[in-house]
């Protein structure tokens, strides 16, 4: 019986409990148990519930976030795989961590690892993870954005961990239903403790409440969510004909849209009855994506093309042929383009890329007129500091290296979603 | 479907997801363009709305809380 108490201080003799009570705050009054990964209520391993039955929050919003953050930079995965390891289940003492140290430690004490460490340890941790996950193929502008959503979730958990006792539920219900289970669990205790465990008030003075996890309050089934996935699936497929049948012209942009306030209506319905909060997992991506769409200046076709491209013209004929690519990696390579004889010769040479990534290589031997915009994502010229968000446009006149008066490339890149990069060779 | 109690949350979510829906709508479809350096500043704007009525609630809850508590102390 005692294996399934914890002492809500986290004093436990052995530095096992360290980990608990470095996530569970010490909570007064018992209003709180530790934190522990959820037994029945779970997708995965329970940690998103778990989690949000120690804050006191809708499990289906930290669902959301960790699913919002694995998309935006992946750091949602790390976080679901930190709970998993570091956070004990429900009625157990020991986290899956602790209990793999537990088995393959020597018998010699000195190799645990002391509990001050332990938090030091984790921000290592965290850190190197944060920089591998940056510097790989997810860095930039897109992983960014992740991380900075976790810093701020950081802060906001923080601040609701702190109201100790005075989070409210998302619904009225919750803290009610948390105080009763309380209750009962205090009324069980004096009973119980009473007949079956005479001794236990003497070991543990000081305990007052046993911290037993609230069972998953019961509803009934909500079909809401499904009912508004499937009447946002219909109207996007109506429009879509709509629009293809050249009936009504629609944009993307705006089918999109539509999807999303069928999705966003469904929850302002489940303000009172059903529930379908679950589609903000949706909801959220499709919200970036319209955004995005209705931001980039011109619609994305997919008329040119998909994949990797490589242009490497040598005469001036076949450079100012336009370069377009729709999705996918483009290398214009003008390194090797024949210089006209005459210097004040001017080659208009362009590229288009809808999404991905275009890498310009400039001749070191001709001045260049450079145009280039970015719908959204990041633009890098050599030699200037690089610019990174929405609708970028940079002008600039990069001259020949050579310092000899040379003829000049009028160039003009177009990124709709990407990465522009720009360099001599 | 049975009513349940007010789901605060679902209301917030979901007038931001029809707003973010109606904004590009608008865009999209009217001369009326959307400038995403008015993107930060709605936001706080938001923000702000949103802690006033949560401050405003949590204060009149609390307010009846102690006043329950107060009748409860003072009936026997």
């Amino acid at each position: 019986m005692t294996e399934h108490l914890d002492d809500p201080a986290g004093a436990g003799a052995d530095s096992g409990g360290a980990t608990s009570a470095q996530f569970a705050p010490p909570a007064p009054g018992g209003g709180r148990g530790p934190l522990r990964r959820s037994r029945h209520d779970r997708v995965l391993a329970g940690v998103a519930t778990g989690f949000a039955r120690w804050l006191g929050i809708d499990p289906v919003l930290v669902r959301v976030l960790l699913v919002v953050l694995a998309v935006f930079g992946g750091s949602g995965i790390l976080l679901y795989v930190i709970g998993w390891l570091f956070v004990p289940l429900e009625g157990e003492q020991r986290s899956e961590a602790e209990q793999f140290l537990d088995r393959h430690r020597s018998d010699d004490s000195s190799a645990k690892l002391p509990p001050w460490l332990i938090v030091p340890a984790a921000f290592v941790g965290v850190f190197v993870l944060v920089s591998i996950v940056s510097a790989g193929p997810w860095g930039g502008w897109w992983s960014a954005g992740g991380w900075i959503l976790l810093l701020a979730c950081g802060g906001v958990v923080l601040w609701l961990a702190n109201r100790n006792g005075l989070v409210p539920g998302s619904t009225g219900a919750e803290p009610v239903a948390r105080q009763q289970v309380d209750e009962a669990a205090q009324a069980g205790f004096a009973h119980g403790g009473a007949g079956e465990y005479p001794t236990y008030a003497g070991e543990y003075p000081t305990y007052m409440a046993p911290p037993m996890p609230p069972p998953a309050p019961v509803k009934p089934m909500s079909y809401l969510g499904a009912a508004t996935l499937s009447l946002a699936v219909i109207v996007v497929g109506v429009l879509s004909a709509l629009s293809i049948g050249d009936v009504v012209e629609i944009e993307p942009a705006v089918i999109m849209a539509a999807g999303l306030g069928v999705l966003g209506l469904g929850m302002i319905v489940g303000t009172l009855f059903g529930r379908a909060l679950w589609l903000l997992s949706l909801a959220i991506p499709l919200a970036v994506v319209t955004v995005l769409a209705a931001l980039v200046p011109t619609g994305i076709s997919l008329g040119d093309g998909v994949g990797s491209r490589t242009w490497r013209p040598a005469t001036v004929v076949t450079a100012v042929v336009p370069h377009k690519l729709s999705i996918g990696d483009a290398r214009l390579d003008l390194s090797q383009l024949q210089a006209p004889a005459d210097p004040a010769a001017v080659i208009p040479v362009s590229v288009e890329l809808g999404i991905g990534e275009l890498i310009v290589v400039l001749p070191s031997g001709m001045n260049v007129q450079l145009d280039a915009s970015v719908g959204a994502g990041e633009l890098r010229i050599a030699g200037r500091p690089e610019v990174s968000g929405l609708d970028n446009h940079v002008q600039v006149l990069l001259p020949a290296t050579t310092g000899q008066p040379a003829p000049t490339i009028e160039l003009t890149t177009v990124t709709s979603i990407g990465t522009t990069e720009v360099s001599r060779a | 479907m049975r009513k349940h109690p007010f789901d605060f949350v679902s209301l917030v979510f979901g007038l931001v997801i029809v707003g973010i829906a109606a904004t590009v709508v608008v865009d999209r479809t009217t001369d009326v363009h959307l400038d995403l350096r008015f993107a930060v500043p709605i936001a706080f704007v938001t923000l702000g709305v949103l802690g006033l009525v949560g401050a405003v609630v949590a204060q009149r809850r609390s307010t009846r809380l102690a006043d329950q508590q107060r009748e409860a102390r003072l009936e026997p």
